[in-house]
């Protein structure tokens, strides 16, 4: 980011917590896309990951007089979404699958359109996992949270935490063979 | 093809490609994020006119007051609290003037940090502060006057005072088999201990630990588990599938089939031969003539469910053919021709009795005159065989035999 666009950032940032709505739409307009995609990521459908971007985005709204300024303003609404996304599903009951691991070939593989694996692809890869499996793997392995940190998130065991970014591995193993 | 070497390459690959991806957000997600936003946060002024902290003590002790909101999963989280020591029996708080917050749910909580009184509860309480609130009405005084002279505090010594936080990890887990179940679907749903079940305000079960819920309708349920001690509850969304094929577009054999909900993506098969993966429609060129099935088994729906759609395609080309034929220039019948349309391809053969070739075209419009070859000597009155070989389009090729007769007049 260039410097006046930091400081262009800056300003959209004090104008914000000073209540400015329109410096907030700014913001929105800015970040939406980013923000709407890592929802995608934690929520099992488009419905939900809207309902996540708006409880997100009021969130920022209402807190963003606390931005220090010390890190990147990013990074600090990603965990605000990221948090907001694990609440929700939190609030659906996360139940962990201890099940077998299912063996079967993804019935919907983008592996047989080949190609390239793009984001989209890849994203969609990630979604199929079951919900236990698929909050840990995007929490450690996506948005760098350690296990003490999503154990402390999910309310789980640490162990829990491990097993399920273990099994997450395997399944996506499974489902990549061909890529190996 | 990249080849991953190990799971690793596909994480980084994966984290390389999130970063910083975006996707277009609903377009109406800002609506309500605007209009849940114009009016939170701010400074909550004059806390004593929402917060009326004139406490009547009859035991003295240490007074905590704790502003805070609850946090994002559900616990309440101190913004701010300070301890005043309360000497005399009745007193008023001296609240601060003013505290900042950022949230629409500030909770102001007073509690006594004496641990003897006789309900947990009692020596608590909160309220919502609504910040930007102009014209607040004032609060109730704040139930603190406990009386603790006619309890027997010595019961409750050691109990520490509950938290919300000490709360909310306390209800025993209710799980249930899906969240999200189809019409006609049974849900288990299983508590880790024996309780009642309700569904709203009706009993369902009782003493039991597990209730296996009919889902007959499309709706959200909630199911109350109760214990002696506590209430928990789960609530089922259950849903039915609508949905169906939409033949979007359809020319020259091109045709284009699509899901009657834009959300939905399945896999799709055409005569039971897999077609397409994954898409929420598809492109095909139909041309065999007769009747084709196009199945969508949708994938992205709790409901998941096969659909059907039968296309019956009409013939195209037309094969017509008559026996007989006078030579003549009578107008009638003066050469023989089939009649034949929309075809791929067309070869005539005429043999007489004899089966020696007499004529042969690929061209349906040049007809025999009744002579070999249409240059040669006059063929006699009598029996001809004439051999036919087309392919209509979208048809399979035909061999057809006629048998015609020649008349000369």
């Amino acid at each position: 980011m260039s410097p006046s666009e930091s400081h262009d950032e800056i300003s959209l940032i004090k104008a914000c917590s000073n209540g400015d709505h329109n410096a907030f739409k700014k913001i929105y307009d800015i970040h939406s896309g980013t923000m709407y995609s890592i929802c995608l990521r934690y929520m099992t459908n488009e419905d939900e990951a809207k309902d996540a971007l708006q409880e997100g985005f009021i969130k920022v709204f209402n807190s963003i007089g606390k931005f220090q300024f010390t890190g990147s303003f990013e990074g600090w609404m990603k965990r605000i979404f990221v948090n907001t996304s694990i609440e929700q599903i939190r609030k659906r009951k996360l139940h962990f699958d201890v099940s077998e691991l299912n063996t079967n070939e993804l019935p919907l593989t983008s592996r047989i359109e080949t190609g390239k694996l793009d984001a989209e692809k890849m994203m969609r890869l990630v979604q199929q996992l079951p919900l236990g499996y698929r909050t840990v793997f995007n929490m450690f392995v996506i948005d760098g949270y350690s296990h003490k940190e999503i154990s402390d998130y999910l309310n789980i065991n640490e162990n829990t935490s491990k097993s399920q970014l273990f099994k997450a591995r395997k399944q996506l193993q499974i489902w990549l063979k061909d890529w190996f | 093809m990249p080849k991953f070497n190990d799971i690793s390459d596909f994480e980084n690959l994966l984290k390389e490609q999130m970063s910083g991806h975006s996707a277009p957000p609903p377009v109406d997600a800002w609506t309500a994020i605007s209009s849940s936003t114009a009016q939170a946060g701010g400074i909550i002024s004059s806390l004593s006119t929402y917060f009326n902290a004139s406490v009547t003590l009859v035991k003295t002790g240490l007074i905590i007051v704790s502003i805070g909101t609850i946090s994002t999963v559900g616990y309440f989280q101190t913004i701010n609290s300070f301890e005043i020591p309360q000497t005399k029996e009745e007193n008023t708080l001296s609240l601060p003037e003013s505290i900042t917050t950022d949230s629409q749910s500030t909770f102001v909580t007073i509690e006594l940090a004496d641990n003897t009184i006789k309900s947990p509860n009692e020596n608590r309480t909160s309220r919502r502060v609504d910040s930007k609130k102009t014209n607040p009405s004032r609060s109730a005084s704040v139930p603190l006057t406990v009386d603790t002279s006619s309890s027997t505090p010595q019961n409750y010594t050691n109990q520490p005072i509950k938290t919300l936080e000490n709360k909310s990890s306390t209800p025993p887990r209710i799980t249930a088999s899906n969240y999200n179940p189809c019409v006609g679907e049974t849900v288990v749903l299983k508590a880790s201990e024996k309780g009642d079940w309700f569904l709203n305000e009706t009993k369902v079960a009782s003493n039991t630990a597990a209730y296996n819920a009919q889902c007959r309708d499309i709706g959200t349920y909630t199911y109350y588990f109760k214990t002696a001690e506590i209430t928990t509850r789960t609530s089922l969304t259950v849903t039915e599938f609508n949905g169906q094929i939409i033949k979007t577009q359809a020319e020259n054999g091109h045709y284009s089939f699509s899901l009657s909900n834009q959300n939905l993506i399945a896999n799709w098969f055409i005569n039971n031969k897999l077609y397409s993966t994954n898409a929420p429609f598809i492109n095909v060129t139909l041309e065999t003539v007769g009747k084709h099935q196009i199945k969508a088994v949708v994938i992205n729906h709790p409901c998941s469910k096969t659909l059907t759609f039968d296309v019956q395609l009409a013939p195209i080309g037309h094969f017509e053919a008559i026996n007989i034929f006078t030579v003549g220039n009578d107008g009638l019948n003066d050469t023989y021709k089939v009649n034949i349309s929309g075809y791929d391809n067309f070869s005539i053969q005429i043999f007489n009795s004899n089966s020696n070739l007499v004529f042969s075209t690929l061209d349906p419009e040049e007809g025999w005159d009744g002579r070999i070859n249409n240059i040669g000597i006059e063929c006699p009155q009598g029996e001809y065989f004439a051999r036919v070989s087309y392919k209509l389009k979208g048809e399979l090729p035909q061999i057809k035999n006629i048998k015609l007769t020649l008349l000369r007049p």
